[in-house]
């Protein structure tokens, strides 16, 4: 398998820059065109195969490892490593070889066992049999062994194993049904048309005696786009050259519907396929706060190597005085004394940099790894996310990016099968003011529902019941559904009410939703057969109408009309189209109760459309068909000349009724969106589906509200104004508002005029993304364009290609205030956005797993983000939050001790604690307590996150890792280490702490530094500790008590594999002293005292919504709160 | 049995993986800070007053000889005349009793100890008793010009302080009594009967046979102490004082304790002293000094007013974080009050809960005023 991937390389490598060339040829079925035809430059193509793994057998171990040591972190501890093997230093190798060899091994593991399961998932997929043919046979073969030229069969409900040239299908037309979900998302079915010449090519011997080749343009990541000809060689004239487009083109990753079989032949392979094109390589994400912890471990860096430097010059100072550098008791060695004064100096400062290297941890890369690994297990395990439907829980990918999600400042969703359910409903229907809903369907018994407005009649009258049909007829007949063949294959010999059992099928969902619902309502529509629709009435009779013409849908007239002949040869004319379209052309009818049915339903969010009539006598009929006609054959603007028809066409109308289907959303989308918009969120719907479909569903989600002031920024609008105009208008529009008002910081809350909802589409989008001409004011656009969009509450993107999501998502990561972006989605129309933005988000989906495989997370349902936002990312972020100051803090009290007592110590780089307690402060003395309050703490309750998505705005922005509080910390921790260190000193100097007279040395000094410093350290954490459950207790106690046995076991007995005993009886002397135990519960206090004050006095004078929401809970519970109680009790009330 | 199948994928419900453990919340209410505060306060207080007044009972005498112990300090500068004698008498005037244990020791200023290598110049081996010639560890000091090994070896050891203090007491105009000096008690009980051994051998000089002496020391390691045999070789008191090193470059050792017999049995009564001192070690070559300390101790060690000042001083900073505190707490309930007042009028009484107030009220800072 590898020397495959070796194989393809070496001939890629091979090929070189000259040979590439602007298009590529290919020899259908590998024959040599007929000497004599143009000479073509011969190519290598890579073969089918997919590679999503990131590392080989051979090549793992380095790659991983430069990976690694990439990080600034391993690196770093790389170093000091080195040093310490290298040179003489008070502390020994092991003490930083040992965490860091932990580490590395660790995590490469768990990188390697991912990168498993992604060769794995790729071999499975390049392991799937496909058809192709070879000397007139069908033979099956591995996908992976697919190449260009060779000549693929795919059946009914196949996936196309690469991009391939349409030749010809079992249909007689030369079409076939495909549907793209899995690639754009759309799950409707679009006919692609086989290359005319060879459309008749049925069986593998015909397809086999193809002679012919293809000339096209190199593999690009557009999905809609394709430019190429076939020359077909015939054997006496000249070639046939025929031009191709997309539509002759199907894409890898699309599946074959519809069509029994097809035939093609392969132009594109491989990574070299448009699906995988549009695929990212997938980068290491980083978070927020992993990006800031680098920033502050760069800072650390720089105050160690300060401290070192400023250590080894002052060292070189004091010792310029001879009685210093060598006094008599302390003489060199006469090596020593031979030593360069630089490399000395060097070594020195190496040495200090060892010395004092544990401010930067290598526990805390441990500690923040473990965390997001074990933290990470709190969202499988959550039973609220688990969805009991499909039995599918949350998946974690990756846990790099848990905190991630409590940062999220913009979300991109994609729609179908994320926000809805991707399945349309037919909710109901009103005629003449008469309300029906299809909810029961007792054999075509319509049971009208009388909820509605006035209409409470239940016994219709005649002329009403005749509206009533006309109407169901006009659902019927007013529409392109197709028939799924099976019904052919049965034959006409079948009952018709097996009729009922059919499938439909079209490009439209809704009118599939609509004729389904019409089934339900008792009129059936069977087939389109010789030019006749047939439908069955109530009464199970067949009626016929012939089909005269069809006024198709277009987006600008936003409707569609046939033109019918019935039976009884009375021609009519039934449209169907969006309200705004409609009622202007209606002369006659309820319109005034329609309208306000139709307005009411949209504002449910329910997709409504309109239907009108007109019965036209032969004579209008001729007209008609004349202006079609004439429209038609035109040459020149026949678009328009259409457009025009029908405008003519389509007026005087009688309206019938209107519908309502549904795009059931997922359960809760709309709650989901309005609490993640309180929360501070931005969410954007990204859809490659039709916009006024993705308009209906964000008004059903409450992304748009009724007061929302639509934007549109479409091709339309900059076909009939320049770009430049349009978006100079709307953010002329937008920033009125938003100047004459002050932005509300609750913007998401605020259901004033003026909210905004842009609108915008795939092609808009590209001219504002493409770099301008002049070069000089490129970019300006984006620039207006964000400002239009920071300004609007919500955003609605559609007829977006998957690369264009991954644009969108960019564009936004990389504005000015460089956001945090989720995105969501279910299709693999999605992937390339989901691994673009900060956190991709899959949704465990219908169309595959593709999303949620290559996701940093899985969900089952939309709905579970806000839980996992709100909760899970909230209390994920203030834990890591803690955790990293708390780390940074901790060691700040470890060693700036440390760095002081060199000031004391001539410089001479002698450590003030014992090799273990140096090399067990941060691995086990305080790395527990930490840990557990990085897993376990709740500053508020599960509930009250959930209630209350506001308080996500306060930990915003990376809130808990700004500058100032990181200065805060880090300030604490210098007080500390100096009421630790000048605290014991006082203590020390010039007085006897015993009552027996005897004296301390100096490691007794140093271990009463560091007892002082563990209680404080820990109780620090234990006062920051909200959620004291009997596991933090049973941590954070047992600690400080395992400090305690470790220190009298360590001092207890003269072990013997040292070569010192200097902490014998040292840590039970210091204790058996009265003044020793004074010291230490007085410098605990002491150093403890100024973070309570200031955590009390900022919750009382500054509360922060949290600390509101947590003093408002625990009053709460504690008492039954009314104004009552209040006036009774004082004070209860917390700081 | 489908449903069963899907269901078998759902998490365990258990408080722990739920996140929904019992857990009792810390809340900083005002009540119970108050009251830690106001108690930690109060304790300090008390520790203060209660140190600074023990304190006061330590007495303390120290007399610096660097210099004024004849010509012995510019003789001690020449290494060269390591092994000549130079001593001299101190006499000086005891204005006061010093009642109870009285300590004797001497303090060096500006020697490190504490030096990386000079602290790592020794040998734990040797120390112990097991291996007299495991000099290892000892650089610079590990064997003498001949390849001697040394005992005790290493840079502590070698510069062991080696002056000789005798305490006498001017009983009348004519007689002088040596004060009796106790030699015993004054390392760690572990130091003297596990930490150091000397080397098993029926006598000491045997047992050192083969090393030599450290090259600054005028006698062998098993001729310390004439006086008492038992105190010789490694088990020498003031060698062992001497090995633990002192955490800071000024530092005291404790020399010897007064024996309380005689006329000493209450302490040192006040009155006319003289230190008779054999001054061999040099301390003003490496700009240093020294002195000899007598203090008394109490049961907080010899000076606790440090500890004693700051207990106080912590004391007081704490009360008075807890009045500014209260009075912030005061004015809090106070705008509470006003709110509720507000919210009473407005919605009447009952209608809403204290919460709820709170919220509005802290959330529309217009209603302050």
């Amino acid at each position: 398998m590898d020397c495959g991937r070796l194989r393809t390389l070496v001939r890629r490598f091979c090929v070189g820059e000259e040979n590439w060339v602007d298009s590529r040829t290919i020899y259908v079925g590998h024959k040599e065109p007929p000497p004599g035809a143009e000479a073509y430059i011969p190519q290598r193509y890579p073969d089918n195969r997919i590679v999503s793994s990131k590392y080989t057998f051979w090549n793992f171990i380095p790659k991983n490892l430069f990976e690694q040591f990439r990080r600034i972190a391993n690196f770093y501890f790389l170093i000091i490593f080195l040093v310490q093997l290298i040179i003489d230093t008070p502390t020994s190798p092991v003490t930083s070889g040992l965490p860091l060899f932990f580490v590395i091994t660790v995590t490469a593991i768990k990188q390697g066992y991912e990168d498993w399961l992604r060769h794995k998932a790729d071999s499975a997929m390049n392991q799937c049999p496909v058809h192709f043919i070879q000397h007139g046979k069908l033979v099956r073969k591995q996908s992976r062994k697919l190449r260009v030229g060779d000549i693929v069969m795919v059946k009914e409900d196949e996936t196309f194993p690469c991009d391939l040239i349409f030749l010809s299908s079992n249909r007689a037309d030369g079409t076939c049904h495909v549907t793209t979900a899995s690639l754009d998302g759309e799950s409707s079915h679009k006919t692609h048309y086989a290359v005319q010449d060879t459309k008749g090519f049925h069986t593998e011997e015909d397809v086999d005696g193809l002679h012919a080749t293809i000339e096209c343009e190199q593999p690009q990541p557009d999905l809609y786009k394709f430019i190429g000809r076939i020359n077909v060689y015939n054997d006496q004239s000249d070639p046939v050259v025929r031009p191709l487009g997309s539509e002759n083109l199907l894409l890898r990753g699309a599946t074959l519907k519809n069509t029994e079989r097809i035939f093609g032949v392969a132009i594109y392979t491989g990574m070299e396929t448009k699906m995988a094109l549009n695929y990212q390589s997938k980068s290491q994400k980083r978070s927020a706060v992993e990006k800031s912890m680098n920033v502050f471990l760069v800072v650390y860096l720089c105050i160690l190597i300060s401290k070192a430097l400023v250590n080894t010059v002052l060292k070189y100072v004091w010792q310029s005085q001879p009685f210093r550098d060598e006094p008599w008791y302390n003489q060199k060695t006469e090596a020593e004394r031979q030593r360069n004064l630089i490399l000395r100096a060097f070594t020195d400062f190496l040495a200090f940099m060892v010395l004092f290297n544990y401010i930067i941890p290598v526990s805390m890369y441990v500690t923040v790894e473990m965390q997001k690994f074990l933290g990470s297990y709190f969202l499988t395990w959550d039973e609220d996310m688990f969805d009991e439907e499909t039995g599918e829980g949350p998946l974690v990918n990756t846990s790099d990016l848990n905190e991630e999600l409590g940062q999220v400042e913009y979300i991109f969703t994609d729609k179908t099968g994320t926000l809805t359910e991707n399945n349309m409903e037919f909710k109901e229907c009103c005629i003449e003011g008469h309300v029906y809903v299809p909810h029961v369907i007792c054999n075509g018994q319509v049971l009208p529902n009388s909820s509605g407005i006035d209409m409470i009649d239940s016994s219709p009258g005649a002329c009403s019941r005749e509206r009533e049909e006309l109407f169901f007829r006009a659902l019927c007949l007013c529409h392109t559904v197709q028939v799924k063949d099976d019904d052919q294959v049965d034959g006409p010999g079948k009952s018709p009410d097996s009729g009922k059992s059919c499938v439909y099928i079209s490009s439209s969902p809704d009118e599939v939703a609509l004729v389904e619902g019409v089934q339900r309502l008792g009129f059936t529509y069977l087939r389109l057969k010789d030019n006749c629709m047939e439908i069955l009435n109530r009464d199970n009779d067949i009626e016929r109408f012939e089909l005269l013409d069809v006024l198709s849908f277009d987006s600008v007239r936003r409707r569609m009309s046939v033109i019918v002949k019935s039976a009884t040869g009375e021609i009519y004319l039934f449209c169907k189209g969006a309200d705004s379209s409609i009622f202007p052309r209606v002369i006659e009818g309820k319109v005034d109760q329609i309208r306000s049915r139709v307005e009411r339903n949209a504002v449910e969010g329910l997709r409504t459309l309109c239907v009108a009539y007109k019965r036209l006598v032969p004579e209008e009929y001729e007209g008609a068909c004349q202006l079609l006609q004439a429209a038609k054959v035109a040459l020149q603007d026949r678009e328009k000349k259409l457009a025009e028809a029908y405008e003519q066409i389509e007026k005087d109308l009688i309206l019938l009724g209107a519908t309502a289907v549904e795009d059931r959303l997922q359960e809760k989308a709309a709650d989901t969106i309005e609490a993640l918009q309180k929360a501070g969120i931005k969410v954007w719907v990204l859809t490659g589906d039709k916009m006024e479909t993705a308009a209906a569903t964000c008004y059903a989600c409450k992304l748009f509200r009724r007061g929302t002031q639509l934007l549109e920024l479409t091709t339309k609008k900059i076909e009939e104004q320049s770009l430049h105009d349009v978006l100079f208008e709307l953010s002329k529009t937008v920033l009125r508002c938003s100047g004459s008002l002050t932005r509300d910081s609750f913007s998401g809350l605020s259901t004033d005029m003026h909210d905004y909802g842009l609108i915008i589409d795939g092609a808009a989008l590209s001219l504002i993304m493409k770099p301008r001409e002049d070069g000089s004011s490129s970019g300006n656009y984006r620039e207006l364009f964000l400002e239009i969009c920071r300004n609007c509450s919500a955003v609605l993107c559609c007829r977006m290609a998957p690369l264009q999501k991954a644009q969108i998502v960019k564009l936004i990561k990389f504005s000015k205030e460089h956001p945090i972006t989720l995105a969501i989605g279910d299709g693999a129309n999605d992937v390339s956005m989901i691994l673009e933005a900060h956190v991709g988000i899959g949704v465990i989906g219908k169309e595959g797993r593709q999303a949620a495989r290559n996701s940093d997370y899985a969900i089952p349902k939309f709905k579970h983000l806000k839980k996992m936002l709100l909760v899970h990312g909230h209390f994920y972020y203030i834990r890591i939050a803690e955790l990293v100051q708390y780390f940074f803090y901790k060691n700040v009290c470890f060693i700036f001790p440390q760095f002081l007592y060199q000031f004391f110590c001539g410089f001479s780089q002698q450590t003030l604690y014992d090799t273990a307690y140096l090399t067990l402060y941060n691995i086990s003395f305080t790395s527990l307590p930490i840990l557990l309050y990085s897993l376990m703490e709740q500053h508020v309750s599960v509930d009250v996150l959930r209630r209350d998505p506001t308080l996500y705005r306060d930990i915003a922005k990376n809130a808990l890792l700004r500058w100032r509080v990181f200065v805060y910390w880090t300030f604490l921790g210098v007080f500390d280490a100096l009421v630790f260190f000048f605290g014991a000193y006082f203590m020390f100097e010039n007085t006897t702490v015993t009552s027996n007279g005897q004296m301390f040395g100096n490691w007794t000094f140093g271990t009463l530094v560091f007892t002082v410093m563990v209680f404080t350290v820990t109780l620090k954490l234990a006062l920051d500790t909200h959620y004291w459950t009997w596991i933090n207790h049973f941590v954070i106690w047992g600690s400080l008590l395992f400090y305690v046995v470790f220190s009298l076991l360590w001092g207890g007995i003269i072990w013997p594999f040292l070569s010192y005993q200097r902490m014998y009886y040292v840590f039970i002397h210091m204790l058996s002293s009265g003044p020793a135990w004074l010291g230490i519960v007085l410098l605990i206090t002491v150093s403890l005292l100024p973070d309570v004050l200031k955590k009390v006095l900022c919750r009382q004078l500054w509360p922060t919504a949290t600390e509101r929401t947590q003093a408002r809970n625990q009053c709460l519970s504690v008492e039954q709160p009314t104004v009552f109680m209040l006036s009774q009790t004082a004070s209860g009330l917390s700081f | 049995m489908e449903h069963q199948n899907l269901l078998s994928r759902l998490p365990d419900n258990t408080a722990m993986k739920q996140q929904k453990l019992p857990a009792h919340h810390l809340q900083f209410s005002a009540q119970k800070v108050l009251t830690i505060f106001f108690g930690t306060g109060l304790f300090c207080i008390f520790m203060g007053i209660i140190l600074i007044l023990s304190s006061r009972n330590v007495q303390e005498v120290e007399i610096n000889y660097t210099k004024t112990c004849a010509n012995c300090a510019e003789m001690r500068e020449n290494a060269l005349n390591f092994d000549k004698q130079c001593s001299c008498s101190i006499p000086f005037y005891l204005p006061y009793r010093m009642e109870g244990n009285v300590f004797m020791y001497y303090k060096l200023y500006g020697f490190y100890q504490n030096l990386y290598r000079y602290m790592l110049s020794r040998s734990h081996n040797q120390l112990m008793g097991k291996d007299v010639m495991d000099v290892q560890s000892c650089a610079p000091f590990e064997v003498s010009h001949n390849g001697t090994p040394i005992a005790p070896c290493g840079a502590i050891a070698n510069s062991m302080f080696n002056d000789t203090i005798i305490l006498l007491y001017q009983l009348n105009s004519s007689i002088h009594i040596k004060v009796p000096m106790l030699k015993s008690g004054l390392t760690w009980w572990t130091d003297n009967y596990v930490k150091f051994q000397n080397p098993y051998s029926s006598n000491l000089s045997n047992a050192f046979a083969g090393t030599t002496k450290p090259p600054n020391w005028q006698k062998h390691i098993h001729e310390l102490d004439t006086n008492d045999p038992g105190n010789n070789g490694f088990l020498n008191e003031d060698f062992i004082v001497w090995m633990r090193t002192a955490a800071f470059p000024t530092f005291k050792k404790l020399y010897s304790r007064l024996h309380r017999i005689h006329y000493f049995v209450a302490g040192l009564p006040s009155g006319n002293y003289t230190f008779n001192i054999s001054y061999n070690f040099p301390v003003t070559r490496f700009q240093g000094q020294k002195s000899v300390v007598l203090a008394t101790l109490t049961w907080s060690g010899s000076n606790s007013l440090f500890l004693g000042l700051t207990y106080t001083v912590t004391g007081a900073l704490v009360w008075l974080s807890t009045f500014v505190l209260m009075a912030i707490h005061l004015m809090m309930q106070k705008r509470k009050s006003r709110a509720k007042e507000w919210i009473t009028k407005s919605h009447g009484p009952g209608s809403l809960t204290r919460c709820e107030i709170m919220d509005r009220y802290f959330n529309k800072g217009a209603w302050t005023d």
